[in-house]
């Protein structure tokens, strides 16, 4: 499934995902880190495949009730329900991490 | 740039199926006790079905679709030729709405995790 | 196919039912009617119906009501020689109004409305939450 606005809201998040990458690395470095920058990152990568996975749920059973081959009305609903907050979710994370990178950039070193 | 899958396209053309099932079946029953009536039915599940039967089409191929009326025996019939069975037609109208109803909350829905992406707040 | 033609179509559909309730209640009150006004006894009537065709816009039409005619069958003969009304053999003859029959029509007529009515009330739920995907 191909939607350039939802691809942009995953890159933006995956720029983020990098960051944080980075961010764990600076923090093992020092040796103070907990190496919690690195399992940050990698639970926003799990948090996209999610997201892009119940997106393409989503979709298919929105075809399956189109067609009406859909087995059960309630579980299309909830489906799409889910996909709704699981992309409201993304993008909340997507913008406090930007928010968090632009603080750190910010600081005087 | 293509903003909707050919999914929110099939929901759309879903939707306007429904409407003209309505239709249909508001003149069936409009007719119930016409002498010689002969009910007709839109099957708009199947065109679809048949569009995405084979791969998920292109939403070009999906906006030329289009629904119409068929002649749809039932196995009912009354003396006088009429083809109508009332209980049929109320239950089949209940279903449609509630087709209509669950398409249309899937729709909304869909179309807000759409605006939640492009960021807008309205 | 416009917006309201259901509703036009539901509408003839509650109009055409209602007038075969009331040619149903005229033949139940006129069942024993030896005298109509133009002086024989009364004749059951019946609604004809036919299905129209569809106005612009209307996928298919409603119904519409061709008129109210008199129904030929035979009147009924009933041996009554006491009875003023009675001819020479004793016969007097009464409107050929079974009220079973009309009874079952009456029932009949009257699913037919509240139908049209559901169909009706279905079409205006479907246009009022096509506003809601907007929201």
């Amino acid at each position: 499934m191909q939607i350039p606005a939802i691809s942009n809201g995953i890159a933006g998040v995956t720029g983020a995902t990098g960051i944080s990458s980075n961010l764990g690395g600076v923090g093992s470095v020092s040796g103070s880190g907990s190496g919690s920058g690195g399992g940050f990152g990698s639970m926003l990568t799990d948090a996209i495949t999610s997201l892009n996975d119940s997106q393409n749920t989503a979709s298919s059973d929105s075809v399956a009730l189109a067609t009406g081959q859909a087995s059960d009305v309630t579980s299309v609903v909830t489906d799409v329900e889910k996909a709704n907050l699981e992309m409201q979710l993304a993008v909340q994370v997507r913008n406090k991490a930007v928010d968090a990178y632009e603080e750190i950039m910010r600081m005087q070193i | 740039m293509d903003l909707f899958d050919p999914s929110i396209v099939g929901i759309e053309k879903a939707m306007q199926g429904s409407l003209l099932r309505q239709q249909v079946l508001a003149s069936n029953i409009a007719n119930a006790n016409t002498p010689g009536y002969q009910r007709s039915d839109v099957d708009f599940q199947s065109a679809l079905a048949q569009a995405f039967s084979s791969g998920t089409p292109s939403t070009s191929r999906l906006e030329q679709i289009t629904f119409s009326p068929q002649v749809a025996a039932n196995g009912a019939m009354q003396v006088d030729g009429n083809t109508v069975d009332i209980n049929t037609e109320n239950a089949d109208l209940s279903e449609n709405t509630l087709d209509y109803q669950a398409l249309e909350s899937v729709m909304g829905t869909r179309m807000s995790i759409l605006k939640t992406a492009i960021g807008s707040t309205s | 196919m416009g917006m309201f033609d259901s509703l036009n179509v539901s509408a003839s559909g509650m109009t055409a039912t209602q007038l075969w309730m009331d040619v149903i209640s005229s033949n139940l009150a006129n069942a024993d009617s030896t005298k109509s006004a133009n002086g024989q006894p009364y004749r059951r009537k019946e609604i004809e119906l036919s299905a129209a065709s569809p106005s612009f816009g209307e996928v298919l039409g409603g119904v519409q009501v061709d008129g109210i005619v008199d129904d030929p069958s035979p009147l009924r003969k009933v041996y009554d020689p006491g009875n003023p009304e009675a001819n020479k053999q004793g016969y007097v003859t009464m409107p050929n109004v079974n009220p079973v029959t009309e009874m079952v029509d009456l029932i009949s007529a009257s699913r037919g409305y509240e139908s049209n009515v559901t169909a009706m009330n279905a079409a205006k739920q479907m246009f009022s939450k096509t506003f809601d995907v907007l929201r």
